[in-house]
């Protein structure tokens, strides 16, 4: 059996996907978190007895499905194809007027459909009430009371759906609006019209409000204050200095230094190395075990705490109801760069992991304005980044805090710039950007949640450090032991390492920076950025807490100015393969992709050589670096000109502009 | 007269929406139909706060510019 989920955006259909599946799927109080399909078969415990398999399907939120404009048309086919054998309508109890317009929808389906009235738990508190017979009356369909949040109702929930699924299709109570022929846009919107028209009488017998709606409630109060014209930028950024220094300096910052030090840098490799030598385990093989695996993925695991508290902290943020809000502020200034202000949530939430932040630029309506935004989602440093960020401050800068926070401000200052670039070489058409967003109600963030979503990225991380780290470290540590005819070496420059990272050499000269360990460290960054750490630290054949001491190697390899450069090259370059795939699915053109991409390596290299240059003319040791590094300048000014150019020419030659 | 000259907290009926279809369509679907109430909240950071049907929405003034009202 298979039941779908269905409603509007923000009415709580993932919040009861995850109760009913015991899932951990991502929910936040803003609109169009779930972007994607989901299904997972019912937990065991809402089976009465009954052995059949039941799927659930949890559908992204949409406020009407109607067949007569494309976008609402995928939906309904949708729904058509997945043919399931009962929808669950989740509709938001405080919010029935707009809710129940996209039931009278479903109800021309021929699918049964049981009513999810959620958010009981606020009726009391808004003064709402609901004769929830009499509506279940009129719709001619089950109507059930519950709390998706609380997990109230939802035994009887799933009873009704599932004795409902056995009826043949669903009776619509609204003959007239079903029958209704629609032929253009007049008579869609008419139909509309009429269906908001039988929405009102029902509500009329059913509804009863002490409070109206438009009078000013507590959120609006908080709005004037925290969507301010003047406090609201200021309000964004100290949310989100608190966000980064509880995380980074503070708790995670905490945690992370006892692991990195105390842990992984002397417990785990005494213990192992006293281990080893009493097993007498091959030489070679302990060097892999203590050196490969355990420096390099400690060096990386060391940083959890940092990502995890990230994450708690944002998603804290996300259920609170304040990611709308910062569109509302940040829409006066991105409109600037052509892009709405919606385009800060795929930013933010990006910041703990840019692929969850590429896929909420579906919520943009615009496609060139989603397609750029996802270009730019990942210049925002992500929890992969931390590492590398959190390992370089603390080892050539360690008495400045400035560092952590500047490269925050830089990517500020990167999306603007980069927005406006990529604007003109696609030559994006100046119109206004349209701005609309739902301002979903205030509520206190689900610590429980938090928590989850903390546990649930952990875990997920060691995950990725127990196979796609492990596997790469151990590739390194094997290129860099062995040469091409596999016999070790004494040296690693002599290994198989050393030649290819030697490819990159040639690229980081204009940086200022020599040694093929630091081009095979980028490379294992496009893996996984994590992978950087990791990586340094298996080829400089140390564990985490000398490559982050006072004595690390890493001090004979780099000045600052190079370290800084390094950072920068390796934050905003492209993040990981897996973000090109989520950028691959939302940008949907190869062209677009290819630009994407290529634009994104141009502008970390580019930086990471300025900030290289400044870097040695602030220290007085210019050297002969600067003219590669010119001439790079030059000509990426010089094709940028000729693209803006060739597509002005283009413009003025459509004989649209004529 | 269009909701930009609108005055706050006040409740009005939308006249005609006259925009392109998608923008149209989407607000058709909000429940901003002709003969609709509509309150207009407050206005914040150069955006207008409005109430249709018991939902507040953040929209900027391009948009409100194509909402025409009763006067």
């Amino acid at each position: 059996m298979k039941i779908a989920l269905a409603g509007n955006p923000n009415s709580g259909k993932t919040t009861l996907y995850n109760a009913l599946t015991g899932e951990l799927e991502h929910v936040g109080n803003w609109s169009g978190v779930t972007v994607n399909k989901k299904e997972h078969p019912l937990k065991d415990s809402y089976k009465n007895n009954n052995n059949e398999e039941t799927i659930v399907v949890d559908l992204p939120g949409t406020y009407s499905i109607s067949p007569y404009t494309s976008e609402e048309a995928v939906t309904h086919d949708f729904i058509i194809e997945e043919n399931p054998d009962v929808i669950i309508n989740i509709v938001d109890t405080t919010n029935l007027s707009r809710g129940l317009f996209f039931t009278t929808q479903l109800l021309e389906l021929n699918i049964p459909v049981v009513i999810a009235l959620n958010k009981q738990d606020m009726l009391g508190k808004k003064g709402i009430n609901i004769d929830n017979k009499k509506l279940s009356d009129t719709l001619k369909c089950k109507v059930v009371a519950i709390s998706a949040s609380n997990g109230t109702g939802l035994e009887t929930l799933v009873k009704q759906a599932m004795k409902v699924a056995e009826k043949d299709g669903q009776e619509c109570p609204f003959i007239d609006l079903k029958n209704t022929e629609v032929s253009n846009k007049e008579e869609q919107a008419d139909l509309d019209k009429n269906r908001f028209k039988v929405v009102s009488e029902i509500l009329n017998d059913c509804e009863t409000r002490e409070v109206k709606s438009e009078e000013l409630t507590l959120s609006d109060k908080i709005d004037k204050v925290v969507a301010n014209k003047v406090l609201g930028l200021p309000i964004f950024f100290a949310v989100m200095w608190f966000v980064y220094w509880f995380s980074q300096s503070f708790l995670g910052g905490a945690i992370s230094g006892y692991l990195n030090d105390t842990f992984f840098g002397e417990i785990v490799p005494n213990f192992m190395n006293e281990l080893l030598a009493n097993l007498e385990v091959n030489e070679l093989l302990s060097a892999l075990l203590v050196d490969g695996i355990i420096g390099g993925v400690g060096a990386v695991v060391g940083f959890l705490p940092l990502i995890m508290v990230l994450f708690f902290c944002l998603t804290l943020l996300e259920d609170s109801g304040y990611m709308a809000r910062v569109a509302v502020v940040m829409d006066r200034y991105l409109k600037k760069v052509g892009l709405s202000g919606k385009a800060i949530i795929p930013m933010v939430v990006g910041s703990a992991c840019a692929i969850p932040g590429i896929m909420a630029t579906r919520t943009i309506k615009n496609v060139n304005e989603k397609r750029i935004t996802a270009i730019l989602t990942p210049f925002v440093p992500c929890g992969a980044k931390l590492p590398i960020i959190a390992l370089f401050s603390v080892i050539f800068f360690p008495d400045a805090s400035w560092v952590g926070p500047s490269m925050y401000l830089l990517a500020i200052v990167v999306i603007i710039v980069a927005g406006l670039i990529l604007k003109n070489i696609f030559s994006v058409e100046y119109t206004q950007s349209l701005f609309i967003i739902e301002l979903p109600e205030y509520k206190l963030p689900s610590l429980k949640n938090a928590t989850i979503s903390m546990l649930e990225k952990g875990w997920a991380f060691i995950v990725k450090a127990g196979t796609i780290i492990l596997v790469c470290n151990t590739l390194i540590w094997l290129l860099q032991t062995y040469d091409f005819g596999f016999n070790v070496v004494e040296n690693a420059d002599t290994s198989m390492l050393a030649t290819i990272g030697a490819i990159m050499v040639p690229l980081l000269i204009p940086l200022g920076m020599s040694g093929w360990q630091l081009g095979a460290a980028t490379l294992t960054g496009f893996i996984a950025k994590e992978n950087v750490v990791g990586s340094l630290a298996v080829m400089y054949a140390v564990t985490d807490s000398m490559l982050e001491s006072g004595v690390s190697p890493l001090l004979g390899v780099f000045t600052p100015a190079t370290a800084l450069a390094f950072m920068v090259l390796n934050l905003f370059t492209p993040p990981c393969f897996a973000a090109i795939g989520a950028m691959n699915s939302e940008i949907s053109d190869k062209k677009w992709l290819g630009v994407g991409i290529l634009f994104q390596i141009l502008t970390g290299y580019t930086l990471a050589m300025i900030v290289a240059q400044i870097g040695f003319i602030i220290d007085g040791t210019v050297g002969l670096s600067i003219i590669p590094a010119i001439l790079i300048l030059v000509a990426e000014i010089f094709f940028y000109m000729k693209i803006v150019r060739k597509n002005k020419k283009a413009v003025a030659e459509s004989p649209v502009a004529a | 007269m269009n909701l930009i000259e609108a005055s706050k907290g006040t409740t009005y009926l939308i006249k005609e929406i006259v925009a392109e279809d998608n923008i149209k369509d989407f607000l058709h679907t909000l429940g901003c139909i002709d003969d609709e109430e509509i309150t207009l909240v407050s206005k914040i950071s150069s955006n207008l706060i409005i109430n249709v049907k018991d939902s507040r929405y953040a929209i900027d003034k391009n948009i409100a510019k194509c909402i025409f009202l009763y006067d």
